[in-house]
């Protein structure tokens, strides 16, 4: 690679040409709501783009081929710090339009014809992406700039009038002043085979489609069919939504340590998305796939300081978030019919619909100072603190238990479809949160930093909501009136259950039953010590320790605390390579693990003792006692991290890059346990010969495993007083500790045991090649991937025949290919004008046992299907898919 | 085993940690930060000196918003400098390039870098300036603000220059003088991981151009691990999922806590960016007596004739639990409603 200086290159001065392009384009997007853009410390909307605009767009080299000159001093690409070649930089606009009023102007713009052919409407190709046969205005871009002034004003935008679309202004004084505003939608389609069985998709409120009974015809052979054959009439309904986003922000220099900002953007969501709802008999028959409408609305606003100087960095921020939901309830009528069961003052069939309360309306603030301070003279130390308050509220008017007018043996007041029925008629929930992060680093040498910190994290969850009945009278007894109610909606609790409400009572085994919200809150301290020694300018080491300590309320485990330990090397004294090289290790540990106790201030059960004979499996066993939920386990973890850069050439550069990491979960018998790996390596290569040539290609394998065992309930001794089992007699004393332990064979039997293993694989391969072929430009990228996930499993002891003989030794195999091949030909047409010949092709292949089934018809039932069904799946799953994209599109300079 | 004693430690560690710092902040006035000579013995030549030569860098250069900052409203004397405000005074850079010119070229060997080069900054492999001196070139304009918190950061540690993602010297991106056309191209330029984790079956719309890495992450560093914008992976989430903030009446512990509890960020095999196949991923936390500990298996599928369980179906827990992420309906305890 040679160092080269070359003559200046002539300047054209093509005078004002296309002023009044400039101010039509600007009058057409100020009629867009506008929105502001995030710097890589605050906010979202950190890019502009779509799918064919994958990049931002950037006005001054849109239509630049590469520069044979490079960048000058090495052609065709010096190399980063580590190693990696520059990009050959494309040739910017050198012959700017000026106007009689100083303004300097360059732009363009992109559009042409395009076309899909293939499953263009298949979720694969569509998920995030909008493209219609016909005009297509792919992008375009304007750059104004004034030099005596300092003024600029740019323009971007592309994917005009697709669901993609998106548009940029900023305008302001460099060094100044500035303002940024956008719009950008983007959509995200879920599925596109759904069938939906109700008029009304995507509000809050689904009717049946002709041909289907609310509250099923009484022949649940003839609802299956129906249900069938209305979904097949509906099918390959997508289902969607789009997030238009816009906003605005503004950026000023107070002083020239002082910086402002202000922002606000506003999000509105539309559409829907796949969601379900259990029906029926004890909660669990007949769950079938809704759609839950979208409108959501979100304004969010931001202020903030900047300081700095040589010394002192200050930040400070205001924020607030105001979410809403304009479907605040779904509502949706059933064609099922199910058993009146127990529940008084329904006839059969009187269940006709049900009702969901969706996310409620939110508001959040915040307030963070983020201060660092300088002390040369002490050791070249550096002070930093962060204090970062925070709430979360919403005070959503609550709905009704239930639709039906329910009523139960023993309740003089039924009153459950009312609101009079809750303790409370609006949720008044709030989470504060507090942060409080200090650091204080010193250089006793210039080869070496060492690093204290501490951090500290809380959640307060004031919410409080009592699921009771104020106003319904027992006759049983008053031990619930120091709850001010006597009447719970539950244990199973949807508006079709069979068993749906009930009185307080403790009639085992489902007389404990939960009747207060919890509060879930925890605290986070990070203690920890660093240290970074600079051996020499291209050496360097170093080590940090770090204690997190997690105190949570309402767990299983109060306390947790991991110590770990980290080392890395990083070596740039290679003569053709830098390497860098680190290892963490962390040890999880923590207080006692309880599987009950967490819970039980929340169940009636707190409200009177446990009874002392009789089944008091409610009351003594949330879940079995080998069981440890993986974010509270004890856990060792190992990471492995190398990544080396390779200059193998002047002109090419190798890129390898590992990943090991190992985790085991020593204390957990049940749930994710033993060993789990995730391990990744890669390799790059980057070849540049020329300006007119290069080409890169990857490839990324990725590879994991996880175990995971549990033991299910059923077929023991059962957990009644006096029952003897291997470890012991039932107690109540002991109830707790027998019946939660599979070894006593009381409600787990621990040879029953069945386990599962989750192996993952990924391959991912890419590869691009530029060539310049005189005037005529050609770009190929492609990239594959391919991923499974196979779970294999062992039975249970207890398993039946059936499953036994058919079950096999795992689930089918769980894949997805994808691949994606475009290719662009750029052929000049003139000084002004280049054509562009686009060619895009997608596949995408999904296997998904979810699914399996399912493309045929949404009814899964049980032989000979005169039952209710097992489930209504109306996704038919992902499916596979092949496009074709054409485009022949004009690139026309401004 | 309850470790409840190595509490008083780290407070007492805690406490004494923000004593001193406490004891630094009344550490008095403290001397102003000498600005450090970049090329000692040097002074500035003016941009016109260095574009005599670089004509080529000055082509590109001039469409960046540092060439358009400095040229047109300079703040201070150092941004009057132009191209020497990052590279350092250029007076000896120049001279020895002179003397180059005028020297036998037989006295020099292959491969050499001409001397000129070692007298003045530069942002390359090549150029062998150390990356503090690099860095700290960039940040005596840059510091503060989103960058407050670079030094100790994890690519600090690392050893990256700001040149190893920027390139201030061509407009390559449309925004952020990057040395890629995209953020995304940038980042994954080293995180090759991530990049191949966008690309399974589900995953942010990334690849497609809606979302881009530093909507997550702040590469200049942060308090919050792995160089989070907000306080909490959750506060991330909620800045785009704000319907799932709340708070709700009822709430799923190891949802309020941390998404990444069931979610991968950057791409799953798996619907919805879970981390493992549902019924399995509820099954790793809930063994409770019934359905939630019980055995699913191949013969449950759909397409089968009998035996069939919605639980390995279509959303398979969430067909009931559909509110998974927390409810506000009264009697949505069990996430049903």
């Amino acid at each position: 690679m040679k160092k080269i200086v070359r003559p200046a290159r002539p300047q054209v001065d093509r005078g004002p040409r296309v002023k009044t392009v400039a101010v039509l384009i600007g009058m057409a997007l100020a009629q867009f709501q506008l929105s502001a853009q995030a710097d890589s410390g605050i906010g979202v909307d950190a890019i502009l783009g779509n799918a064919l605009n994958a990049a931002p767009i950037n006005p001054s080299t849109h239509m630049g081929g590469q520069d044979p000159d490079g960048l000058g001093t090495y052609v065709p690409a010096a190399r980063t710090p580590t190693g990696q070649m520059y990009s050959t930089p494309r040739l910017p606009v050198s012959d700017p339009r000026t106007t009689e009023g100083g303004w300097q102007y360059f732009g363009f713009v992109e559009a042409g014809l395009i076309g899909v052919t293939g499953d263009r409407k298949a979720h694969g190709f569509r998920r995030y992406k909008d493209v219609d046969d016909g005009l297509y205005l792919s992008s375009f871009g304007l750059d104004l700039n004034k030099p005596t002034t300092a003024h600029f004003f740019e323009v971007v935008g592309g994917g005009a009038f697709q669901d993609d679309q998106f548009y940029g202004v900023q305008f302001g004084r460099y060094n100044d002043w500035r303002v940024r505003a956008f719009y950008n939608e983007t959509p995200h389609v879920f599925t596109s085979t759904f069938r939906p069985l109700w008029n009304g998709v995507n509000s809050g409120n689904l009717t049946l489609k002709p041909g289907l009974t609310p509250g099923g015809s009484g022949n649940t052979a003839d609802d299956n069919a129906a249900v069938a054959a209305v979904a097949a009439a509906n099918a390959e309904t997508e289902i969607g939504l789009t997030r238009e986003k816009s906003g605005l922000r503004f950026d000023m220099y107070l002083t020239d340590t002082w910086k402002f900002y202000a922002s606000y953007t506003h999000e509105k969501r539309e559409g829907g998305r796949p969601f379900a709802a259990v029906w029926g008999t004890g909660g669990g028959t007949a769950p079938m796939e809704l759609v839950e409408g979208i409108d959501y609305t979100t304004h969010d606003m931001t202020a903030g300081v900047h300081f700095a100087d040589a010394l002192t960095n200050f930040n400070f921020s205001a924020s607030a978030s105001l979410f809403r939901n304009n479907i605040d309830t779904l509502t949706f009528e059933t064609p099922y019919r199910i058993a009146a069961g127990t529940v008084n003052g329904v006839a059969a069939g009187g269940f006709t619909q049900g009702q969901f309360d969706l996310y409620p309306d939110n508001d959040a603030y915040n307030i963070k100072g983020e201060y660092a301070r300088r002390f040369p003279d002490f050791m070249n130390s550096r002070f930093t603190a962060v204090l970062s308050l925070g709430t979360s509220r919403q005070d959503d008017d609550l709905i009704p238990y239930t639709l039906q007018p329910v009523t139960i043996a023993g309740v003089a007041n039924n009153n459950w479809n009312t609101t009079d029925s809750l303790s409370r008629t609006s949720a008044d929930a709030r989470i504060d949160t507090r942060l409080l992060d200090l650091g204080f680093a010193l250089n006793p040498t210039n080869a070496l930093n060492v690093k204290a910190k501490a951090r500290y994290y809380e959640t307060r969850n004031h919410t409080d909501f009592l699921l009771c009945n104020p106003n319904a009278t027992y006759d049983g007894g008053d031990v619930y009136t120091a709850y001010g109610c006597s009447g719970v909606w539950g244990p199973v609790i949807n508006n079709g259950s069979g068993a749906a409400a009930k009185v307080l009572s403790y009639t085992a085994p489902n007389g404990n039953t939960i009747i207060r919200n919890i509060p879930f809150d925890h605290r986070r301290i990070n203690l920890g010590l660093s240290a970074d020694w600079r051996i020499d300018p291209a050496h360097s080491v170093n080590g940090a320790y770090e204690r997190e300590i997690y105190l949570r309320d309402h767990r299983e485990r109060s306390k947790t605390w991991e110590d770990k330990l980290k080392v890395g090397y990083v070596n740039r004294g290679l003569e053709n390579a830098t390497l860098r090289l680190s290892a963490e290790h962390g040890n999880r540990r923590g207080s006692t693990y309880h599987t009950h106790h967490p819970y039980a201030d929340f169940y009636s059960g707190y409200l009177a003792d446990m009874p002392d004979s009789g089944n008091v499996q409610s009351w003594a066993v949330h879940m079995n006692s080998g069981l440890r939920k993986y974010d509270l386990s004890d856990r060792r973890q190992t990471t492995l991290n190398a990544r080396l850069n390779y200059l193998a050439r002047e002109d090419l550069d190798l890129g390898v890059s590992a990943q090991f990491k190992q985790i085991r979960y020593p204390d957990a018998d049940y749930g994710r346990r033993d060993r789990q790996s995730q391990h990744a390596l890669n390799f790059d290569i980057d070849w540049q010969p020329t300006a007119e040539r290069s080409l890169y290609a990857f490839y990324s394998w990725s590879g994991g495993r996880m175990k995971q065992r549990s033991v299910p309930s059923g077929g023991g001794l059962g957990c009644t007083i006096g029952t003897v089992t291997p470890i012991g007699t039932i107690t109540p004393e002991n109830a707790d500790a027998i019946c939660q332990d599979p070894a006593s064979n009381a409600l787990y039997v621990a040879e029953n045991v069945w386990n599962v293993e989750h192996k993952d694989r990924g391959h991912t391969i890419g590869f691009g090649v530029r060539q310049d072929f005189g005037v005529l430009r050609l770009d190929v990228n492609f990239t594959h991937s391919y991923h499974v996930t196979e779970i294999g499993y062992t039975l249970p002891a207890n398993a039946n025949a059936v499953t036994v003989e058919g079950a096999g030794s795992g689930f089918p195999d769980l894949s997805s290919r994808l691949s994606t091949l475009e290719a662009n030909l750029l052929f000049p047409l003139n000084k002004t004008t280049t054509l562009r010949a686009l060619y895009r092709h997608e596949r995408g292949n999904f296997r998904d046992w979810h699914y399996q089934g399912f493309d045929t018809s949404p009814v899964a039932v049980n032989a000979p299907g005169t039952a209710l069904p097992t489930a209504v799946i109306l996704d038919a799953g992902p499916q596979k898919y092949r496009t074709n994209l054409f485009g022949l599109l004009l690139q026309v300079r401004l | 085993m309850n470790r409840s004693r190595h509490i008083p430690a780290t407070r007492a560690l805690a406490h004494a940690l923000v004593l001193f710092a406490a004891a630094m902040l009344l550490y008095g006035p403290a001397m102003a930060q000498g600005t450090s000579d970049p090329i000692p013995g040097a002074t500035y030549v003016g941009e016109q000196a260095c574009v005599s030569c670089h004509q080529v860098e000055e082509q590109h250069f001039g469409h960046t918003t540092h060439a358009r900052i400095f040229r047109q409203n300079p703040r201070n004397e150092k941004e009057r400098q132009v191209c020497e405000a990052c590279h350092g005074p250029g007076s000896l850079h120049v001279a020895e390039e002179e003397r180059e010119q005028h020297a036998d070229p037989r006295e020099r060997r292959e491969g050499d870098r001409p001397p000129g080069d070692k007298l003045i900054i530069g942002f390359t492999k090549q150029w062998g300036t150390p990356i503090d001196k690099q860095n700290g070139q960039c940040l005596s304009c840059h510091q503060g603000g989103q960058r407050l918190h670079w030094p100790g950061s994890m690519h600090d540690l690392n050893k990256l220059a700001c040149s190893d993602c920027h390139n201030p010297m061509a407009r390559f991106a449309g925004t952020g003088l990057l040395k890629k056309p995209s953020i995304t191209e940038t980042c994954q330029s080293c995180h090759q991981q991530q990049r191949a984790e966008f690309r399974k079956r589900s995953h942010m719309p990334v690849p497609e151009g809606k979302m881009t890495c530093t909507d997550c992450h702040n590469p200049h560093g942060s308090p919050t691990q792995p160089l989070l914008k907000a306080d909490t992976v959750n506060d991330v989430c909620y800045s785009c999922h704000a319907e799932k903030r709340g708070p709700l009446v009822w709430e799923h512990a190891p949802v309020r806590e941390n998404c990444a509890n069931c979610h991968s960020p950057h791409g799953s095999n798996h619907d919805k960016l879970l981390l493992v196949a549902r019924p399995h991923l509820c099954q790793q936390c809930h063994a409770n007596p019934n359905h939630p500990a019980a055995f699913y298996n191949s013969t449950q599928l759909a397409g089968n004739e009998t035996g069939l369980n919605s639980r390995v179906m279509g959303r398979s827990c969430q067909n009931c639990h559909s509110q998974i992420h927390g409810s506000n309906h009264p009697a949505g305890a069990r996430f049903q409603r």
